[in-house]
């Protein structure tokens, strides 16, 4: 018999700052729900506020008057677990995985306080998918945890 | 010599950001004082507040003070700063008594 398909969850959102708490507490709800570590919802979490954080200030006029959806769902495997984010906004065409991060800075003066956010998405996620349909971006973000023995 | 201690709770994202940033760089950047930013009762760091902790230990050193982050067992925040090289420029330590000898030292 197949396995039963993974169960996913769903959420419809303005992005506008006052809509990222909502969006963080369902997360935080959903990972529970689907039993997926604090540990990676954490990192989760704090993916899905950059790219929305980058969203609202980068997107365009259109990104702020269409929704946002959002899909979680959880896949398992023989060693462990992936959660995959699947965010899908109507900003202008943007490929996070085309970003280029700089070295990472050596003395205070060096250090850039901007560009941090797709770096650190870039840094927490084990796997990241992007492609442009029809006039949206569709960003998969996944995290992956291992069994515990 | 006199220190400056800072203690951050909850979190510092887009809106979290919005209400203490103006006050975090009073407290931290105006006085060239040793300051030891506390961010163990932090939950959430996101590169708007990382940006916020690199221009006030920027405008700090150019004082002539020097900023250290408690980070206790904060692991999240510890990934996160650990994640953008930040560690590396701002020293980071797990323990009360250990941040003071560093910022004093």
């Amino acid at each position: 018999m197949a396995p039963p398909p993974p169960e996913t969850l769903n959420l419809l959102l303005q992005p506008n700052p006052l809509e990222l708490r909502r969006c963080s507490d369902w997360l935080q709800a959903s990972c529970q729900r689907l039993d997926v570590p604090a540990a990676s919802s954490g990192k989760l979490d704090l993916c899905l506020n950059e790219v929305l954080a980058n969203l609202i200030d980068h997107g365009g006029a259109r990104a702020s008057s269409c929704p946002v959806q959002l899909t979680l769902e959880r896949a398992d495997g023989d060693d462990g677990g992936l959660a995959t984010l699947t965010i899908s906004d109507a900003g202008r065409p943007f490929d996070p995985l085309s970003f280029s991060s700089e070295p990472l800075p050596r003395t205070l003066q060096e250090a850039e306080p901007g560009g941090l956010g797709l770096l650190l998405v870039n840094r927490f996620v084990d796997e990241c998918s992007y492609r442009r349909e029809g006039d949206r971006n569709v960003l998969k973000l996944g995290i992956r945890w291992l069994k515990s023995p | 010599m006199k220190l400056r201690r800072v203690v951050l709770s909850g979190r510092l994202d887009m809106l979290g950001m919005e209400e203490i940033s103006l006050k975090l760089t009073s407290l931290t950047a105006i006085k060239p004082l040793p300051v030891i930013l506390d961010l163990r009762d932090v939950s959430f760091l996101a590169s708007i507040g990382i940006r916020s902790i690199i221009s006030s230990a920027r405008a700090l050193n150019q004082k002539g003070g020097r900023m250290v982050i408690l980070l206790g067992g904060n692991e999240l925040v510890q990934a996160t700063l650990e994640s953008t090289g930040i560690d590396d420029v701002i020293p980071m330590v797990f323990d009360a008594d250990q941040a003071e000898r560093d910022v004093l030292a």
